[in-house]
């Protein structure tokens, strides 16, 4: 009954909003690109831009896990550089929209796990806690954006989460990452 | 004169005492050895052979013989002069003979002879109650050898080794192995569980981290009851480096604000010190001078290093003076062995390499020379040092004997080695 009425909330959310901006027709293209200046100029707003930019009509998540995985479709891993645990102007922009993703109507009622990763030159502890300093680095970023602390935790998963297991620089720069993940309630 | 007798005297003695100085000439001559097969076809024959060729192994890990690398056939009963060995003037042959009973236990009789007089050194019985543990048989026999003869201690290849193995993405099974991976039995599976660590020296539980409870949570594990006790847990990480020698008290890394610093953990009250307060990085904390400092990781210098501090308080000191990213040690009495990358290019030759430094001299030695080798760990004889290592995509167990200057890899037929211990 709970998770009925929170989808049609949402969904509620979803239409009306899809309706004040007048945009359910918007080519996906045009619309990112129109949203990265929103995103510079005015930061909170182009979250709503984006739920927008969302096919209304297909707003209808049947379970929570579809639900959670429309909410993480939107987050954007933020990368970092070998052995370092600053993000990088710009990945912060990354954060923000993460944030704006995290603070949305869909999302802002469920906590996140920030998980810092690593990637393979590493099999000790400090890998870990390299990957933790990561994942805090983005909580720190997301707080800053808005995110209350309370819904944020973090976690390291050291070098154990690869995203790509080729051998390569590139390959390494995708394990080197802090993801935002919500939390199954 | 007599002064300067006593100067040379005294340099000697030191040069010998320090590990971190390579001795490449050695005085005393190891004796040569060659094994040989008395087991009769009621023995599984791929049981046999693998035991024989463990023997040999050991020989030549223990850096105190002269080993044949193949092992002949020869009775058990029969005559203990062998007229080839005579010719090529080996001196000692050892017989084994494997022997199954009925309530399926491996036995192993064992005669140690002198090849060139056929005269019995020593005979010697050995039983192990499951067919599966005949590695630990082998590494007896090897023991036994070696300790006849006062070479340096090979005890420690009867211990047990606990590693973490990657099984998949946030996936890690626990281990417990001999030091070749001959014998292998999984502990912990499904889900991630990693830094295992013996807990006593009678190596019958460990402590390990396990993912599957929300926050990393640590967990002492009996290995023979199975009964598993939640010790603590943590948001962000936690990690059980180091327990002291009477067992009484943890050394772990933990992050409850967020932040990985090392903490002092008593096993018996349960309760907690935090031993470090850098904003930044401080894991891997080590027992050192009788418990009562740690050496550690940080990067408080801007990379990771090894330092110094005293549990009870005081400042911390920088303990290496080479390399620029020196992120794992193991300690032993004034001896730091330390993993060192050399290297940002990860295909080039030497990525990271391990070095060995007393805290008494200014001198670094050396361990190794190509690929990623990582995670030492010192065994308790202060000799032989455990490592991981990684060339290509295969991971093996190194061992490292300090003193002859060799090493030994065990290669792991799949998966990635997360961590070891010992």
């Amino acid at each position: 009954m709970k998770k009925s009425m929170i989808f049609s909330v949402s969904l509620c959310v979803a239409l009306m909003t899809g309706c004040s901006q007048k945009v359910p027709e918007l080519d996906t293209d045009i619309v990112n690109a129109g949203l990265d200046d929103v995103n510079t100029n005015t930061g909170v707003d182009s979250n709503i831009d984006k739920m927008a930019g969302m096919d209304s009509s297909s707003v209808s998540y049947a379970t929570e896990d579809e639900r959670i995985a429309a909410i993480e479709n939107e987050l954007q891993p933020i990368y970092f550089g070998t052995d370092r645990y600053d993000i990088s102007v710009t990945e912060s922009e990354k954060v923000d929209l993460d944030a704006n993703v995290l603070n949305g109507s869909l999302a802002s009622d469920l906590s996140v796990n920030v998980e810092g990763n690593c990637d393979e030159w590493g099999t000790d502890e400090y890998n870990y806690a390299l990957g933790l300093k990561r994942a805090k680095a983005m909580k720190d970023s997301l707080v800053a954006a808005g995110v209350e602390s309370g819904r944020l935790s973090i976690i390291s998963f050291g070098e154990s989460k690869p995203q790509c297991y080729d051998h390569n620089a590139e390959c390494w720069q995708q394990n080197r990452r802090a993801d935002a993940k919500i939390i199954l309630q | 004169m007599r002064n300067l007798i006593m100067i040379v005297i005294f340099a000697v003695s030191f040069l010998q005492a320090d590990a971190t100085i390579k001795i490449t000439k050695k005085i005393k001559k190891n004796p040569s050895i060659v094994v040989a097969n008395s087991t009769d076809s009621t023995v599984d024959a791929v049981i046999n052979r693998k035991f024989l060729k463990l023997v040999i192994g050991d020989l030549k890990v223990s850096s105190n013989f002269k080993v044949v690398e193949n092992y002949i056939d020869a009775s058990f009963d029969g005559s203990n002069m062998i007229s080839e060995l005579v010719k090529n003037n080996t001196e000692l042959l050892v017989k084994c003979k494997l022997q199954e009973d009925a309530s399926k236990k491996l036995h192993a009789k064992v005669k140690l002879v002198n090849a060139q007089n056929g005269s019995l050194v020593y005979e010697k019985a050995y039983m192990i109650s499951k067919k599966n543990r005949y590695p630990f048989l082998a590494h007896n026999v090897a023991i036994d050898i070696n300790n006849y003869f006062g070479g340096s201690p090979i005890g420690w290849m009867n211990k047990y080794i606990v590693f973490s193995k990657y099984t998949g993405p946030g996936k890690s099974s626990i281990i417990v192995s001999d030091y070749t991976l001959s014998f292998k039995k999984t502990l912990v599976s499904g889900g991630l569980n990693i830094f295992p660590k013996w807990a006593n020296d009678q190596q019958d539980s460990i402590y390990y981290t396990s993912y599957n409870y929300g926050k990393p949570t640590l967990f002492l594990l009996n290995l023979y009851s199975g009964e598993k006790t939640k010790i603590a847990s943590s948001s962000g990480m936690m990690v059980c480096s180091d327990v002291s020698d009477d067992g009484s008290k943890l050394l772990l890394t933990m992050a409850p604000n967020d932040q990985p610093d090392i903490y002092l953990y008593n096993t018996s009250s349960g309760s907690k010190k935090r031993i470090t307060k850098y904003r930044g990085i401080d894991v891997s904390g080590s027992f050192v001078d009788n418990d009562s400092a740690v050496v550690f990781i940080s990067e408080r210098l801007g990379y990771p290093n090894i330092f110094h501090k005293e549990i009870a308080g005081g400042k911390v000191e920088q303990m290496v003076y080479h390399g620029k990213n020196n992120s794992s040690c193991t300690t032993s009495g004034k001896y730091i062995v330390y993993s060192s990358r050399e290297s940002q290019n990860a295909f080039g030759k030497s990525v990271f390499n391990l070095y060995l430094i007393s805290t008494q001299t200014d001198f670094i030695r050396k361990l190794t020379v190509n690929g990623k080798n990582m995670f030492p760990r010192f065994a308790s004889d202060g000799e032989t040092v455990l490592f991981i290592k990684e060339t290509g995509r295969t991971s093996s167990l190194g061992v490292l004997r300090l003193n002859a200057n060799r090493s030994f890899l065990f290669p792991l037929a799949a998966g990635k080695i997360q961590s070891i211990d010992w």
